[in-house]
């Protein structure tokens, strides 16, 4: 609608003035030539200085030659384009079509390779920061000089596309800085500082920019229907005009560029290169820090899932985030000392009743209960805990303790003592507990109805599951028990996988139906859920239970010897040698779920579902980048396909084989083909899509104006419809015609028409277009 | 001198967030492009203030005529004498066609990076007239636009926008021998001759122009001038510049006078002025004299009447010729 009054403006100067500035057509393919060759070059020193810039500061190695040549290619094919209008829109489409090929050709090892630069990039930010843990991306191929080099390229020829229109098609600084500074800045920010010929690169870059950007005579325009010289700009009190691109404007910034350049990088090399403290001066800073840190740790992901309320612990919730994001800050601080090499586990919270999704605490709540039961191993050990960032809902009891001997100190809530009775082995669960808990109704209904209700849309799942499963033939039943569970375990160590990135829980379904018949990854939450109902449907009590971990290497790694006296600890046997009273800090990536069984006589007892983790990925962030791709390609492609289709006729050169012409594009994979259709499939389907809106959005308008009666609107349109209609069929040539030209145009057509047909069109032209231009301009 | 507020404070406020971003996040090598912002503004300057009073500028049509449909178009030239050139001119002027006259300003941004070099301003001309441009002043503008220097000047330049040529038929037309404006036998228009080849007395259907009043008052009778038929005998064409159809009465004008020319006939063009009431005679041989005529025939008032210039002209002139009178695609003899 707006080029429609654009055009009855335009006429209707024409019409009063009878004179408007015109446009000159007269560019020399030879001034068009350089001005593209100029550009060429400021485009690929941006992304080769960007780009190589970043690996050159994190010392990634990669094929410097190939690199500066297909570089080069990249940008000088890019700013090419603007050459004419021809170029531009037959070998955009080109670019595009060989950019998405050669991507799902390569792109395990592009990814590869993507991922290569990202934990290096990681791994020295983790160092910076000091970082407990490093994210590893995975990468499917080991040749990390060869993937790197093909990421570059990648990322080189994205970026050049990018650049050239920031730089060809509109010449602005801030969006070139945009596009290019975020490279440098990615090691600038640790303070590794690339070389002096990338800053010198990208500093003459960006003055070139603001030069040509500021002299207004850079750009060079080709999507209108002639290759203007001279642009005409309508504005609101006067018109502009500019001739639009000028060889010496380029060659005078060039010059000025360099000098300027070069003087402030020889100047300023030298307190460039002092050392600066990692430690921020400000708040903003170390706030930005934090957050770069969340990025290194969790990823982007990072930023929207969150369990820093419940600081760690999900208090039975489950499902609602795609992945586990520790924060690596300290919750708590245990005291204690180690005695076995077992795992000691800190119960916080107890899920007896699954629900939706979700663990909630039996409405009998029994803890009480069992936490002032009394043990006997023949040892007693002292635990001091205090609470730093963990969820104070909770105390975090070791096995097997009594909430009769804790102790909080008259200052704070957060810090208290326990005695309690560390198991050493698995025989100590032999000796039955005869206490009045075990013997009580009500608790022994809690054990066999509570703690083994499973839901029942759930049990067709976990019958099918158990089918797989493999129970023990013990005779004894807390024997067959503990063997079950093991039996369990076993099952998802052979055939599961363990993820802290696993993804969220589709709307409407059970966390655990969906976990054990989709996902088959997931963390401790998922195990222990799944174990706990699995065991319920074999008909032994069990139940969920989530708190901290303390293991063995934790102990090792982070603990302080403290000068307390051992003996006023701990009394009892050991398997450990050393004794002492360890302080060990526990973050929140110790965070864990985990199951209890009842064995009969003696009472739940802890119990490991989750399997370990073996080094799988929890690469968030290169899902993000991928995500669409690989949505598409919708694992059709893998390495080993790639792997035998690089060169699948070599050594056999004999005969005609049809696959040899798709050789030369890699088409011989049917994956490949079908990918490649996927994504046209896309795109056409969008075209149609924003033809069918335009449509749409057309009728209604116009049934509005009709509605209202908006005579101006319509005749307008009515009138741009004709005059398209006369110009595509080659009756109307010029440019801005007046009324009178399309009047003129339409009675040759109409005479032409009515020539050639039998029926007869009888239209006054005269008084329509009377009509016209009395409504148009009046 | 003045400065471009604007561009300034969008270049003082670039400098300050790369500033405050070099400093909050303590990066030295964001000092660089400080730097570089920083020392752009002082080599931009210099340059400016040395460059910038060093420009001379000519303003000229690239042709003497235009003829439709084909548009006017001017250069304007510019030489440099100071070794370095700056970017951006912005030239200010208004176009007009003197038939319908527009107050709009256009602003034409040129580079001036050369020693010396010409720019085409084309216009696009819609209808006859006398297409003109007047450029007010030049804004010379520094390398980074932040400041600019404004140049008045009044450079005029125009050029005629001629009709086509069109197909008058037999033209001067024959005379019709029983008619009002009878002439003798073999008279037309391209033998008239103001001559007086004898002086007879009056016979009833003589025509009163051709009275000897003199002559007849003298002798107390009534005697008339007979002509003789040579070929120096005086056409005027005398063209109306009525609003309405100016654009044919043009046409028709050029028409006559191009055959006129071609034929090498003697005539002459009487342009007439509708606010002083007179006129003005044109001796038309080449097209240098057509283009004198046409261009001065543009630049008259219009005005409403049909007959205004064929009525002042019949009663204040004294010359004997024959007028053929111009209005629209009208050409017609007259007495």
């Amino acid at each position: 609608m707006i080029s429609w009054l654009d055009k009855i403006i335009y006429k209707k100067e024409i019409k009063d003035n009878k004179l408007i500035v015109g446009e000159v057509t007269q560019t020399k393919k030879s001034n068009r030539f350089l001005i593209c060759l100029f550009k060429g070059i400021l485009v690929y020193i941006a992304t080769y200085c960007s780009i190589c810039g970043l690996l050159d500061a994190f010392e990634i190695e990669y094929n410097r030659p190939i690199i500066i040549i297909a570089f080069a290619f990249f940008s000088f094919y890019v700013s090419f384009l603007y050459f004419n209008k021809l170029i531009f829109y037959a070998f955009y489409i080109i670019l595009f079509i060989a950019f998405t090929v050669e991507l799902a050709r390569y792109y395990m090892v592009a990814n590869s390779g993507f991922q290569a630069i990202i934990n290096i990039v990681f791994e020295e930010y983790s160092d910076y920061f000091g970082l407990a843990a490093i994210r590893e991306g995975l990468e499917t191929v080991t040749n990390r000089y060869f993937t790197v080099t093909v990421a570059a390229l990648f990322l080189g020829a994205f970026t050049a596309i990018l650049l050239n229109v920031t730089i060809s098609g509109y010449m602005n600084a801030f969006e070139t800085a945009l596009v290019t500074f975020p490279y440098i800045e990615i090691a600038l920010f640790i303070h590794k500082m690339p070389s002096a010929i990338y800053l010198l690169g990208l500093l003459f870059v960006y003055t070139s920019v603001v030069f040509l950007q500021l002299s207004r005579h850079s750009r060079m325009q080709v999507k209108g229907k002639r290759t203007h010289e001279f642009m005409r700009i309508k504005m609101r009190r006067e018109d502009r005009y500019a001739y639009q691109s000028d060889i010496p404007v380029f060659l005078y910034s060039f010059g000025y560029s360099f000098i300027i350049s070069l003087i402030i990088i020889l100047v300023l090399k030298a307190p460039l290169s002092l050392p600066i403290s990692p430690v921020p001066g400000n708040a903003i800073h170390k706030q930005t820090q934090e957050y770069v840190k969340i990025l290194v740790q969790s990823g982007f992901s990072g930023f929207f899932d969150s369990y820093s309320s419940t600081g760690g612990l999900s208090g039975g919730r489950l499902g609602g985030v795609s992945q586990v994001r520790p924060d690596f800050e300290t919750d708590l601080e245990v005291t204690f000392v180690p005695i076995n090499y077992e795992t000691i586990y800190l119960k916080g919270f107890t899920g007896s009743n699954y629900i939706s999704s979700g663990w909630y605490s039996s409405t009998t709540d029994f803890t009480p209960f069992e936490n002032t039961r009394e043990y006997d191993f023949g040892n007693t050990a002292k635990m001091h805990v205090e609470n730093i960032d963990a969820d104070t809902r909770f105390n975090y009891l070791p096995y097997f303790s009594s909430t009769d001997d804790i102790e909080y100190p008259e200052t704070s809530n957060n810090i208290y003592e326990i005695i309690y009775k560390p198991v050493l082995s698995e025989d100590d669960y032999n000796k039955k507990i005869d206490d009045s808990l075990i013997t009580d109704e009500d608790y022994y209904n809690y054990v066999y109805d509570t703690c083994l209700t499973v839901p029942d849309d759930l049990k067709e799942t976990l019958d099918e599951t158990l089918t797989n499963i493999t129970p023990s033939d013990s005779d004894d039943i807390n024997q067959y028990r503990l063997e079950s569970a093991k039996a369990i375990y076993n099952y998802f160590y052979n055939n599961f996988s363990y993820t802290m990135a696993p993804g969220r829980t589709p709307y409407r379904r059970d966390f655990v139906e969906y976990f054990l018949t989709h996902q088959q990854r997931g963390f401790c939450a998922h195990f222990a859920s799944a174990t706990t109902l699995l065991l319920r449907e074999m008909g032994i009590p069990a139940r969920y239970c989530e708190g901290y971990c303390i293991p063995i290497s934790l102990v090792y790694e982070n603990a302080i010897m403290t000068d307390d006296d051992y003996n006023e600890w701990y009394s009892g046997g050991k398997d450990i040698d050393l004794e002492a009273v360890l302080k060990v800090p526990v973050n929140d990536s110790y965070a864990h779920a985990w199951i209890e069984i009842y064995l009969d006589g003696y009472g739940f007892v802890p119990f490991e579902a989750t399997i370990p983790s073996f080094g799988e990925d929890d690469n968030d962030l290169s899902r993000f980048s991928f995500g669409f791709f690989s949505a598409i390609t919708a694992n059709t492609l893998n390495f080993e396909e790639f792997g035998t289709t690089i060169n699948p006729n070599s050594g056999n050169n004999s005969g005609f084989n049809i696959n040899k012409i798709f050789d030369i594009f890699n088409f011989n994979t049917a994956n490949v083909r079908v990918t490649v259709m996927r994504i046209f499939a896309i795109f056409i389907g969008a075209a149609v899509l924003y033809f069918l809106i335009r449509f749409l959005v057309i009728r209604i308008k116009l049934a509005v104006y009709r509605k209202n009666n908006d005579e101006y609107h319509l005749v307008i349109y009515e009138y741009s419809k004709l005059s398209a209609m006369l110009k595509r069929k080659g009756y109307l040539k010029k440019d801005n015609p007046l009324p009178m030209d399309v009047k003129e145009a339409y009675d040759l057509y109409l005479a032409n028409y009515n020539n050639r047909h039998k029926k007869q069109k009888d239209v006054d032209t005269k008084a329509l277009f009377e009509h016209y231009e009395k409504v148009m301009y009046s | 001198m003045k400065v471009n507020i604007l561009t300034l404070i969008l270049y003082i406020f670039s400098i300050g967030i790369i500033s405050a971003l070099a400093l909050i996040y303590e990066q030295p090598a964001i000092v660089l492009f400080i730097l570089m912002l920083f020392i752009l503004i002082p080599v931009s300057l210099i340059v400016f203030f040395n460059v910038s009073d060093k420009f001379t500028f000519t303003l000229s049509p690239v042709s003497d005529y235009v003829e439709e449909p084909n548009s006017p178009a001017f250069v304007l030239e510019y030489k440099n004498a100071a070794p370095i050139g700056l970017f951006s001119c912005d030239v200010v002027f208004t176009a007009e066609n003197n038939f319908y006259p527009s107050m709009t300003k256009h602003k034409m941004s040129i580079p001036l990076t050369r020693k010396s070099n010409s720019f085409t301003i084309p216009l696009e001309s819609y209808d006859i007239g006398l297409v003109s441009i007047t450029i007010e002043k030049f804004i010379l503008h520094d390398y980074l636009s932040i400041f600019r220097k404004e140049i008045n000047v009044s450079l005029e330049s125009s050029v005629p926008v001629l009709p086509k040529e069109r197909n008058i038929g037999d033209f001067p037309p024959a005379v019709p021998k029983d008619g009002p404006d009878e002439f003798t036998e073999s008279e037309n228009i391209g033998n008239i001759s103001s001559d007086v080849k004898e002086i007879r007395e009056y016979r009833p259907g003589d025509r009163l122009q051709r009275i000897h009043w003199k002559l007849s008052a003298k002798l107390d009778d009534l005697f008339v001038k007979e002509m003789a038929h040579t070929s120096s005998l005086a056409i005027i064409l005398v063209p109306e510049l009525c609003r309405d159809e100016i654009h044919d009465t043009a046409e028709s004008l050029l028409s006559c006078i191009k055959i006129m020319y071609e034929k090498k006939e003697r005539f002459e063009v009487c342009i007439y002025n509708d606010i002083s009431c007179d006129y003005t005679f044109f001796t038309v041989t080449d097209e240098a004299g057509l283009l004198e005529a046409m261009t001065h025939f543009y630049c008259q008032p219009l005005y409403e009447g049909r007959e205004n210039a064929l009525n002042t002209y019949l009663h204040s002139s004294g010359k004997i010729a024959t007028v053929i009178h111009i209005i629209g695609k009208t050409i017609k003899i007259s007495e």
